[in-house]
């Protein structure tokens, strides 16, 4: 036998024969790309400071050349102006009075300083000030998604901010109706720390907070702050629910549904920890239509599978003819053939938010729908969705964020306790894996449930998810 | 020039040193993408978009292990990608676990030819499984995770993709295939 190998040892032997010298016309390709790819932001080198100056100074000439242009364009305009006006420019200091011509419209001084104003700086002239700029239907109409998208968010985000500022207006004016006496201190404590974010952060991010506060809120009107205010207080806040309404109608309008107390209970325990978030648009990579057909996945996950369906058998409480709907339903869960299609789609709903829908398509049929979200909630951003067939939603906080994907953790979960997303460099597909920092086995019900659109391992639930769309 | 010197030319963008680093390593990656492609044209189409991406990221490259080792994952992960636009993994079909005892003798040589035309003629799950298993050296627990596939499936695609080779030996008269 000593003279026998085997057949892999004789591929792995010869494998340096398939050693080959591309087309040379490759590196030309190559070097043209590479070209490409530094046109429009070109790595600083050794001089690069010599050039950044050498701009400035081009920079500065310009400005200096513009000023002067401007300052003896008004210098000639205001000689002849002042000439004309002096009576009228003297008593603008007084009092606004009116300007009577025979020859034009009358104008009060502060009209007349305002459309002096306007002809000397303003560079555009043929509209008004208050009337919105709009791209032509035409122009649009030949623009590719990407860009409608872009401009369709934009469009978004302007009226989200309008809103929030009428709502912020609102919150402002609303006086809380009961605060029992020992509580004032603490609900000024809120308000002051809730003054000083506004102060520090965007006018959205302001809001976000509000909004964040908003999503703590049970039925009775209590108000759970988050982690570090219920930290420093160590007691709940009440304030009265006319505080909060309209959040909580910013909130039905966001399409979120509220998660129950005892999840956010277990939300708020989470440690705050800073993660670098700029916002749910750093998951723009997400939107669009994904697809994975899932054949292989029922392979692996048919021993799961089984321990799921025994354990329906032994609930006695269930009738034979819902026992053998069951098992059709598990059979067309399971026995996933060509035509079963398992897709994700990715939307964005607000500035705030981007919302996902999975299913399942056998032979035509939707058998099976998830929803997902990706949520900014006060400054930290969320990963929410449903882990068993309650239909209970649970949100995992941004732990980590690179170019290749993100964690997102919330540690009172039993399994799982980490969502991580990963992508590819060139965005064609993306990986959702669930599990726990430290493994532990799924139990049967989450089996259940998790098997329809994942891969089910001992220790993990994993699906793959190419991209169809944009 | 040293591989070090290589890479720091490169990490400066510099394009003398970038033609020297593709010069060096492009017959051999050339080879790695030929076996998983199936033709020359997509085997170029992968190894430039490949070094494209060395280019690109080696900044990341801290110079822990072995630089081409580095830039064969690099190679490996492009193959696969475009393998997957066009290949659909997860439809691969599992079979029992059957042992296949195949040898050959010892002093028994494939000429690269032969080597090529064997591997255009297996099917692409077949095929990517044979490259990752046996001459990229990875588990079977990892090409599940890398293909999206089951350690099962892995497994039986590579009896599958012997009992095919092990045929297409004995067809083409290869002597000592036992």
């Amino acid at each position: 036998m000593k003279n026998k190998k085997d057949i892999f040892d004789l591929f792995r032997d010869n494998e340096h024969k398939l050693d080959e010298r591309p087309d040379g016309k490759l590196w030309d390709r190559l070097e043209g790309r590479l070209d490409q790819s530094l046109e429009p932001h070109r790595a600083p080198s050794r001089n690069g400071w010599r050039q950044w100056m050498s701009m400035a100074g081009v920079m500065l000439a310009l400005i200096v050349v513009i000023s002067l242009i401007n300052i003896m364009f008004r210098g000639e305009n205001g000689s002849k102006q002042s000439a004309e006006n002096v009576g009228v420019m003297q008593s603008l200091e007084m009092e606004e009075i009116g300007i009577f011509s025979d020859k034009g419209p009358n104008y009060t001084v502060g009209e007349y300083q305002k459309m002096l104003a306007r002809l000397n700086t303003s560079p555009i002239l043929e509209g008004d000030a208050s009337k919105k700029i709009r791209i032509q239907e035409s122009v649009f109409a030949s623009l590719n998604e990407r860009s409608k998208r872009q401009i369709a968010s934009v469009d978004k985000i302007l009226k989200a901010e309008e809103k929030v500022a009428a709502s912020k207006l609102e919150t402002k004016k609303a006086e809380p109706k009961v605060i029992a006496s020992d509580e004032v201190v603490l609900a000024e404590a809120y308000v002051t720390d809730f003054e000083s974010t506004e102060d520090t952060k965007s006018e959205i991010d302001a809001a976000t907070t509000d909004f964040a506060s908003s999503e703590f809120e049970d039925e009775a009107g209590v108000v759970m702050m988050d982690a570090e205010v219920v930290a420093e207080a160590d007691q709940v806040v009440t304030t009265s629910t006319s505080t909060s309404a309209p959040v909580t109608a910013k909130m039905e309008e966001a399409n979120f549904s509220e998660p129950p107390s005892d999840l956010n209970a277990a939300t708020n325990a989470i440690s705050v920890t800073s993660v670098d978030v700029a916002g749910v648009q750093q998951f723009n990579w997400l939107l669009g239509k994904w697809e994975a057909s899932s054949s292989g996945d029922y392979a692996s996950n048919e021993s799961a599978g089984a321990a799921a369906k025994s354990s329906a058998k032994k609930r006695k409480s269930r009738s034979a003819k819902e026992a053998a709907k069951d098992m059709a339903k598990n059979k067309a869960k399971g026995n996933m053939t060509a035509s079963t299609r398992s897709v994700e789609e990715w939307k964005p709903l607000d500035e705030f938010t981007i919302a996902g829908q999975g299913y399942l398509v056998v032979n035509g049929d939707t058998t099976f729908t998830e929803n997902m979200q990706i949520k900014k909630i006060g400054t930290d951003l969320y990963y929410i969705l449903a882990l068993d067939n309650s239909g209970q939603q649970v949100q995992y906080k941004l732990k980590t964020y690179t170019e290749e994907g993100a964690v997102f953790e919330n540690e009172s979960v039993a399994f799982p306790n980490q969502v991580i997303l990963q992508r590819d460099f060139s965005n064609s597909n993306f990986t959702t894996v669930l599990q726990n920092k430290t493994p532990v086995q799924i139990n049967t019900e989450q089996q259940e449930y998790l098997m329809n659109r994942n891969m089910i391992r001992s220790e993990q639930v994993k699906r793959v998810m190419n991209r169809v769309e944009n | 020039m040293t591989e070090k010197e290589l890479i720091e030319a490169c990490k400066r963008k510099d394009r003398k040193g970038q033609k020297l680093l593709y010069d060096r390593y492009s017959p051999k990656m050339f080879g790695v993408c030929k076996r998983y492609a199936r033709s020359r044209e997509d085997a170029e189409d992968v190894l430039l978009e490949g070094f494209f991406k060395v280019f690109k990221n080696i900044e990341q490259f801290k110079g822990a292990g072995s630089f081409e080792g580095w830039i064969r994952r690099i190679m490996v992960n492009e193959s696969l990608m475009f393998l997957r636009k066009k290949h659909n993994f997860q439809l691969t079909v599992e079979v029992s676990n059957i042992e296949i005892k195949t040898e050959v003798n010892a002093e028994q040589d494939l000429i690269a030819e032969d080597i090529l035309n064997m591997l255009d003629k297996l099917p692409t799950g077949y095929r990517t499984v044979f490259n990752l298993y046996v001459l990229e050296g990875y588990k079977h627990r990892e090409i599940a995770d890398i293909l999206g596939i089951s350690i099962n499936t892995s497994k039986s695609q590579l009896i599958l993709a012997k009992k095919r080779m092990q045929a297409m030996l004995v067809k083409n008269q290869y002597p000592g295939v036992g």
